[in-house]
């Protein structure tokens, strides 16, 4: 990546946040947040600095997270149209998480781990099933199966959700269509625990998934260890999906629209797709949680909605090409 | 979540006397961010369960004044949370006490 789209990669983020930080349900104009940011006194400051600038932020994370798991998973399966949502992983999370709502041994660290176990049970089933076929893994089999997981898995929550006498299980169901509203210093501590080693080894793969992307026979020949890869980068992606669904409920599709976008534009290797896809999935999902917030003022839309009603477009766009 | 201008309890709060800050949201519940309800600045904030402290607690809740200074209005649920013949009874005792708390 060049020094002039460095720059102007820099700039997107920081005008994205910036935007995220001006918009909501009081439009404050870029001069009150610049003041609310550095002094403590000024009027806009408990707005920017406790509510917005958490939110912002989190929703930048958790946007780069989610496009990073759609372009890892994109290139384990070697097909554009693998994501989190899609692959039954976020409705997996989402009922682990809403597991341990129900039998209260929540607590802002035990959500994420439970939502963990649930991705991990929903990728290993996901997995079984698609190799009902036969031994080669077709990838349309595959987003067949978590189709089916993610219905099942979310049969299941509703069915706690209805079930349930647990206090946090009527907020659960807020969460769960996906939204920042809840956003605050403490769900970003607790998402940024969990997320940074992921996130890394995510990084540290990046020439691997070149190789894999090859096809796993020439990868081997290459001196991959495309098993030991292909495991690690599963418990990834389930991971980074899991803390993203415990902080801010099932988000779809950023996953598909981001690393499409960013291959379109750049077409870059997954050396340095990754980083990309993680610095624009930021700014995408900052930019939906915007129009989530300002849309329908005072109420505000699940952010899930937004990027559904951008993703499934663009999902048929790709199934229609893929097959051609 | 708030409720709106269709809701039963914002009727009930009409009748006593007292105004839902967020009678333009025309469905009968819906969720809002904390800033839109520091941007209307309620003088109180009512509650159904047993202890606001749960949120009250919190940092980003410190926004709203009233969070701040605590003023929240305890209300049963079983009489307000839905249309019933307490109703009446309801919205005296509403009235009385918004009376008592408003400065």
């Amino acid at each position: 990546v060049s020094l002039t789209r460095q720059a102007l990669l820099a700039s997107m983020v920081a005008a994205c946040l910036l935007i995220g930080l001006s918009a909501g349900a009081v439009a404050l104009p870029l001069s009150d947040v610049w003041q609310g940011l550095w002094h403590a006194d000024a009027a806009a400051a408990p707005i920017v600095r406790e509510l917005r600038a958490p939110r912002v932020v989190l929703a930048f994370l958790v946007g780069g997270s989610l496009g990073m798991c759609g372009a890892a998973l994109q290139a384990m399966i070697r097909n554009p149209l693998a994501e989190p949502y899609l692959l039954g992983l976020s409705s997996g999370a989402g009922l682990g998480a809403v597991i341990a709502i129900a039998t209260r041994a929540a607590g802002p660290w035990a959500i994420p781990v439970a939502a963990f176990l649930g991705a991990i049970c929903a990728v290993a089933l996901v997995y079984r099933l698609s190799l009902v076929t036969g031994r080669r893994l077709d990838p349309h089999v595959l987003l067949l199966s978590g189709v089916v997981v993610g219905a099942f898995a979310g049969a299941l929550m509703s069915a706690i959700m209805v079930l349930s006498d647990a206090p946090g299980v009527r907020n659960a169901f807020l969460w769960l269509l996906g939204g920042f509203g809840s956003a605050s210093w403490q769900a970003l501590a607790v998402f940024a625990a969990y997320a940074s080693v992921p996130i890394a080894l995510l990084l540290f793969h990046a020439r691997s998934l070149d190789l894999i992307a090859l096809g796993d026979e020439p990868a081997h020949h290459l001196g991959a260890e495309v098993d030991r890869i292909r495991r690690s980068v599963y418990l990834c992606t389930a991971l980074l999906t899991a803390a993203s669904v415990a902080t801010c409920g099932i988000i779809g599709f950023v996953g598909l629209v981001v690393p499409h976008a960013v291959r379109t534009t750049f077409r870059p290797l997954h050396r340095s797709l990754l980083p990309l896809v993680f610095l624009v999935g930021g700014c995408f999902l900052v930019l939906a949680d915007v129009v989530s917030r300002t849309a329908v003022r005072p109420l505000e839309l699940p952010v899930g909605v937004i990027t559904a009603l951008i993703g499934v477009p663009l999902f048929a766009l790709l199934l229609r090409r893929t097959l051609r | 979540m708030t409720v709106g201008r269709g809701s039963f309890l914002s009727e009930l709060v009409d009748r006593a006397g007292g105004v839902n800050l967020f009678s333009d949201v025309t469905a009968s519940s819906g969720v809002v961010s904390i800033e839109a309800v520091a941007a209307r600045n309620p003088d109180l904030i009512f509650t159904t369960t047993e202890e606001p402290s749960g949120f009250a607690s919190r940092p980003e809740w410190q926004v709203v004044s009233a969070v701040r200074k605590h003023r929240f209005l305890r209300v049963s649920g079983s009489e307000f949370n839905r249309p019933s013949p307490r109703a009446p009874a309801a919205i005296r005792e509403l009235a009385a006490r918004l009376d008592g708390t408003m400065p």
